[in-house]
């Protein structure tokens, strides 16, 4: 609720329309980066391959819009339809691996869908991109403004949070993180250990597949570079820098890694380094995350103050 | 009492490469009892608990529950038919809090999937809060209500022992297999837990044991089945087995 409210009078306190456009992309990457935690954070289950269907959503709808006009909201359903099955069929076999195993297999995943992007020319425009997708028009309205594409994208956030805090705190949430902590106890206690993470790896993927539908519709340009192997770990590293396991720190670790490089700019050549040593430094002091070392911080800090108000 | 067969293996063998852990084991448990299955340091105890709960396949032979075969079935479904158990090894769910890990015990008792969960349909609601309750209840009945908010991996070793049952007797076995309840827990924590499973077989819940504590084994077992080098040498109640030859040649004949 507060979030909601949060949302709808962010862009009141905005000089230009160009943070408005880092805030959507903000928007665009916390959908993913929510889906990508319940699949690393409460299930643990890494996935390096989720550009790919970011790239997948993306591609659909804009080669669907470009080349046969498809509105865009036939482009969603298409591209949910078409992720959620190639996701379905992908996770049966790799999510039998672990660890390594399966961080390699989802690579792979991924290496191979961008070589489709770059070398199915005649659909995807090839490596300098896929031009002449429409703008955004759901039903005849047009978000022909970025403050319009704005609303847009709060609303599929909220909604993207909404499901994900209900799953994550139900029967299916616990089996989630049940399976996290141990697999063979799950099992033995009913959970049916492989349909739970094809299940969970399903919803991720459909969340990056939404994410790439308003991403395509916004830009109306893709090109095969976005969604390449250094997204797929810089989507990791939002959920893993936010805090793993928490569905805000996904969003607040994916509004930090959107903008820190805007804001980095004045570093000039040194930006990559800062942001390097920015990432280093969270990872040896707040190992949990920056959100929950926030918390943690804050916690001990009441403690502190409790504790000196025992003592006198 | 009643004591028809509820557990039953036939002929279960398991090799692990050239070391066979079990050898053509014939393994009766009759319903409404606590048996317990003892041995010396590898004789095939936590391999014969691994086969039957489905977490690792015989090599050969079959395992039957209530005369159904249940020999190739995945761990889910086997849990399902109301048979689950405990680790030597504590798998709890360490991050998640004490009355969670009870609640995840009452999963196949539960039915909401990921659609249903996600749009918060009132028939989740009410079964939420079922679950929660009577996950409370199991928890008032091993002792550990006061600890439900406490994060499971913080218990102290022995209420994680306890915590394991809990949790397995949330999915309402009418089996209850537990892998050496008492290792590592002090003589009042060993006197708690066998009042512990005593009252579990009074609830009607069938107990298979493993375990190595003898004091343990003799004062509440039922029935005792030895076993050594992955053959089952002798069976039959306590004080038989605490005489037999055979027993105490494996025994010491190892020390």
């Amino acid at each position: 609720m507060l979030f909601t409210a949060f949302l709808s009078v962010l862009p009141r306190f905005l000089t230009n329309d160009y943070y408005l456009n880092v805030l959507i992309f903000i928007g665009i990457h916390s959908i993913i980066a929510i889906g990508l935690d319940l699949l690393l954070g409460y299930t643990g289950q890494i996935s390096l391959g989720h550009a790919a269907f970011f790239g997948l959503g993306a591609y659909i709808t804009g080669v669907l819009s470009a080349k046969v006009s498809f509105p865009p909201i036939a482009g969603l359903v298409v591209a949910l339809v078409g992720v959620g099955v190639l996701a379905y069929l992908i996770g049966i076999p790799t999510l039998k691996l672990h660890g390594h195993y399966l961080a390699m297999a989802t690579l792979g995943f991924g290496i191979i869908v961008q070589i489709f992007f770059k070398e199915l020319g005649f659909l995807t425009g090839g490596p300098s991109g896929l031009v002449g997708i429409e703008d955004m028009n759901i039903f005849g309205y047009e978000f022909d403004s970025d403050l319009k594409y704005y609303y847009l994208v709060a609303v599929s956030l909220l909604l993207t949070l909404l499901l994900s805090i209900n799953v994550v705190r139900s029967r299916v949430g616990r089996a989630l993180r049940a399976i996290h902590g141990s697999e063979v106890a799950s099992s033995v206690l009913g959970v049916n250990v492989s349909r739970y993470k094809v299940g969970i790896f399903v919803l991720s993927a459909l969340y990056a597949a939404l994410a790439g539908w308003l991403y395509s519709h916004y830009m109306t340009f893709v090109s095969p570079s976005s969604f390449g192997f250094m997204f797929s770990v810089k989507l990791v590293t939002m959920v893993v820098i936010g805090s793993l396991g928490s569905i805000w720190g996904a969003i607040f670790g994916a509004a930090l890694l959107t903008s820190m490089p805007e804001f980095l700019h004045v570093f000039a050549n040194y930006e990559t380094t800062v942001f390097g040593f920015i990432l280093v430094s969270v990872m040896i002091f707040m190992p949990r995350g920056l959100l929950r070392g926030i918390e943690d911080a804050i916690l001990g800090g009441v403690r502190a103050v409790r504790g000196r108000g025992d003592e006198k | 009492m009643d004591s028809s067969p509820l557990l039953n293996t036939r002929d279960l063998s398991k090799d692990f490469g050239g070391v066979r852990a079990l050898r053509d084991l014939d393994l009766d448990v009759r319903e409404g009892l606590i048996q317990a299955v003892i041995g010396p340091n590898g004789a095939g105890k936590t391999t014969l608990f691994n086969v039957i709960s489905g977490v690792i396949a015989p090599t050969k032979g079959s395992v039957y529950f209530r005369n159904e075969e249940i020999t190739e079935l995945p761990p889910h479904r086997i849990a399902h038919k109301g048979l689950t158990r405990t680790f030597q090894n504590l798998q709890l769910f360490a991050d998640m809090t004490v009355l969670e890990n009870v609640m995840v015990g009452m999963h196949h008792r539960s039915t909401g999937g990921f659609f249903a969960s996600a749009i918060k349909t009132p028939w989740v609601m009410a079964e939420e809060r079922r679950i929660r309750d009577e996950s409370m209840e199991w928890l008032r009945f091993v002792g550990l209500e006061d600890h439900s908010a406490t994060v499971a991996g913080s218990l102290p070793f022995g209420n994680q022992r306890v915590l394991e049952m809990a949790r397995g007797l949330a999915s309402r076995p009418e089996l209850l297999m537990l892998d050496e309840p008492a290792a590592g827990l002090n003589i009042r924590e060993t006197q708690d837990l066998a009042q512990l499973i005593i009252r579990i077989k009074e609830s009607g819940v069938t107990v298979l044991l493993v375990e190595h504590d003898m004091e343990l084994v003799m004062s509440i077992s039922d029935r005792v089945t030895v076993i050594d080098q992955g053959h089952k040498i002798a069976e039959g109640e306590p004080d038989s087995i605490r005489n037999d030859e055979k027993v105490l040649k494996a025994y010491l004949g190892e020390e």
